[in-house]
């Protein structure tokens, strides 16, 4: 990127309106358009890895699912499967419909939450509203299945911790999904028709084919830009192989392709829902742990935002050995660049808001930084060396 | 005698500007912003506030300490909005509203144009003087903006302004109240249209609320204010959604005055005025809650094309219809 015309760095965050978490763009803007961006996280480390090696296989249930907010079950449903992996427990049927039921009304919530922000980020708070009351039955149908409208602590290693009383929940649960369908296929048309609505998404922020395969991205991300990728199709767990589901896609690549897949995959929960309220079978709804092994597993999961890959090796104690997380948002953070360059800063925060960024998700590698406006970003052995001697690495260099 | 007359008429002019500049102006717009807030609200399925909001938020805000930053340029970044409150109450003392104003004279259309702009103008030296770098993007649209409103809007006003042949609100007002509103001819139903879009940008509300888009330049210009210099800001954005519909009213909508010689006329004067204003506020609320924001470049498009283009025709037409004597071309 040539940098002798007049460029300005614009910081968006660690705090922005825009941003519901701490995050950093530095854009390198020209006028409007910008010419360069790059990408800081960290501001959000908690050290969930490190605690997960504290704690117990069933303590570390409900930490994982404290990684993120809004995809909580996601979370906890990738790391009882890695765990079951390692374990070779197989999960009673019962349990596996239980599990796509939560991970779908999850689903929806999340982009129908999605939603709301993306037309905020654009400046269109009324049909922000629109879109998160038909968030709020979902919530409350949440409350009654689980307890909590967040947070449903539902699965646990080899099943899922509550049953689900069909015979009253299965006509509240219909009569919610018949109360979105229609008014969120409206509010999409709504969406889709408004003229300055698409004039602010179509043909802004465009992912090409080829750059969603080489920036890894995965979800929503991916299938808007025409890769038919989806843990739920490829890999099927829990229920979706009797279910099945059929993946959305895009080709466009833009804003408009990546909200029209979230909308068509609310209407595909719907249906997923509907199939799984009906034929749900009876019986057991958790399998017994009988050993701990010494084993590695890998769960892998569609959560809302795309692929999370839960990585568990235990040492033949109650303690897992490592847990280690990978997000979607990390996996799509990358393919921003492209998407950014070329754009204007008017369409910087729409932009961003498309991948569904969610980084408390994302936060495992903190990096160390600025003091008196020079930035000294550390290698690892130079990290460990400041860890080990308590040098000061910027008086060092 | 005389003498005296002439301190009656001071001192009334006097009362005058402090009652309806300092009471009415500032108070009717925030009652105006109460309107915005509730209707938005419950157009969005929220409670909304209640009806003494915005005077509590005015409170609160003037209660609060004003900081500059260590970068401003102090003494234009505290000047700004005092001037804008400024100038949107003299634009409104300028104008009749109900009686005609004592400080009215030849060609005070012209200079309540430049004073609308002011609060604009103010709006872009606080925010260049506070060295912030959102505050500079958002000077940098807000002129952007202003160049690409301020033609189709003059070129709109004009169209009144050519039918009665004066450059004076009072002749203007006058010429509608003998021969109808210029609303009802095609000029200056499309002059109307033209107006009501710009009012849109000059309150910097959706579709054009670019210069304090908060989702991307944080305030914009407003980014460093706090306290009592934000309260000013504030109420001078209150007045101006005041000063706006009044101007717009009395240009295309007959006017704001009252027959006071005669009872009925003058409580149809008064119901009319009130209904005139609403509406004109409640049509910027729809148009304000049922659009997203434009991008810069499309919005400024929508100025210079399609405004510019229907201001002309509509400028035209007004010629036309002088020029040939049909009163409602």
């Amino acid at each position: 990127m040539s940098r002798d015309r007049e460029v300005v760095e614009i910081p968006l965050g660690p705090y922005h309106p825009a941003f519901k978490e701490p995050e950093m763009f530095k854009l390198y803007v020209d006028g409007e358009e910008i010419v360069d961006v790059k990408i800081r996280i960290g501001y959000q480390h908690r050290g969930i890895e490190y605690l997960a090696q504290r704690m117990t296989i069933q303590q570390v249930v409900f930490l994982v699912e404290r990684i993120c907010g809004i995809c909580s079950t996601s979370h906890q449903n990738c790391y009882c499967q890695a765990i079951e992996d390692a374990m070779k427990i197989e999960v009673p049927d019962r349990a596996r419909y239980i599990r796509t039921l939560i991970g779908e009304l999850e689903r929806i919530h999340s982009h129908l939450l999605w939603a709301g922000v993306a037309l905020h980020l654009i400046g269109y708070d009324t049909l922000f509203m629109y879109f998160w009351r038909y968030r709020e039955p979902v919530c409350e149908l949440f409350e009654e299945l689980t307890g909590n409208r967040q947070h449903y602590a539902m699965i646990c290693p080899g099943g899922v911790r509550r049953d689900i009383d069909l015979k009253k929940m299965r006509p509240k649960i219909l009569k919610v999904m018949k109360e979105i369908k229609e008014p969120v296929a409206k509010l999409a048309d709504a969406v889709a028709g408004d003229k300055l609505v698409r004039a602010r998404m179509s043909g802004v922020g465009v992912l090409t084919r080829q750059d969603a395969i080489r920036y890894c991205t995965v979800g929503p991300t991916a299938r808007g830009s025409g890769l038919r990728i989806d843990v739920r199709a490829d890999e099927p767990y829990a229920a979706y192989k009797e279910l099945g589901v059929d993946v959305k896609v895009m080709t466009e690549g833009d804003v408009l392709a990546k909200t029209l897949v979230r909308v068509q995959e609310i209407m595909e929960s719907i249906g997923i829902i509907e199939r799984c309220v009906d034929a749900m079978p009876n019986g057991p709804i958790q399998a017994e742990i009988k050993e701990y092994p010494v084993a590695e597993g890998i769960g892998k999961y569609e959560a809302p935002r795309g692929e999370v890959i839960h990585y568990v090796k235990l040492n033949g104690t109650t303690v897992p050995e490592r847990v280690k997380v990978r997000a979607p948002t990390y996996a799509n953070l990358p393919s921003l660049v492209p998407q950014l360059i070329g754009y204007s800063i008017a369409d910087a925060p729409i932009i961003l808001g498309s991948i569904d960024p969610c980084f408390c998700c994302t936060e495992r590698v903190s990096i160390v930084d600025v003091r008196e406006g020079r930035t000294v970003v550390l290698t690892m052995s130079e990290f460990n060396e400041f860890g080990r001697k308590r040098k000061n690495p910027l008086k060092v260099r | 005698m005389n003498m005296a007359n002439e301190l009656l008429a001071i001192g009334v002019g006097v009362l005058y500007v402090i009652f309806m500049g300092f009471v009415v102006a500032p108070n009717v717009g925030l009652f105006f912003t109460w309107i915005h807030r509730k209707l938005g609200a419950r157009m969005q399925w929220r409670v909304g506030p209640p009806i003494y909001q915005p005077w509590a938020d005015f409170v609160k805000l003037m209660s609060k300490e004003t900081l500059v930053p260590a970068t401003a340029h102090r003494t234009v970044f505290l000047l700004a909005p005092p001037i804008a409150l400024f100038s949107a109450v003299l634009a409104f003392l300028i104008m009749p509203f109900v009686v005609r104003s004592p400080l009215e004279f030849t060609g005070d259309v012209i200079v309540v144009l430049y004073l609308m702009i002011m609060p604009a103008i103010a709006a872009m030296m606080g925010g260049s003087a506070s060295g912030n770098p959102y505050a500079a993007i958002g000077v940098q649209r807000e002129m952007t903006l202003v160049f690409s409103y301020e033609f189709p809007f003059i070129t709109a006003v004009l169209v009144p302004v050519l039918k009665a042949g004066s450059l004076r609100f009072a002749d203007i007002v006058s010429y509608q109240m003998e021969r109808g509103p210029f609303l009802l001819s095609v000029s200056g139903a499309i002059a109307f249209a033209v107006s009501i879009m710009v009012m849109q940008a000059k309150l910097a509300f959706p579709p054009f609320d670019i210069p304090e888009a908060k989702t991307e330049i944080i305030a914009g210009p407003y980014t460093e204010y706090s306290g009592a210099s934000l309260a000013l800001f504030k109420l001078a954005h209150a007045t101006m959604l005041f000063v706006l519909p009044c101007f717009v009213a009395n240009m295309f909508l007959g006017g704001l005055a009252i027959r006071f010689y005669d009872p009925i006329a003058a409580t149809i004067d008064a119901v009319l005025i009130i209904v005139k204003l609403l509406v004109l506020v409640i049509v910027m609320a729809l148009i304000r809650f049922f659009y997203p924001r434009a991008r810069p470049d499309q919005a400024f498009g929508m100025f210079w094309k399609a405004a510019t283009a229907w201001a002309a025709i509509a400028l035209t037409l007004s010629v036309v219809s002088v020029m040939v004597g049909l009163p409602y071309l």
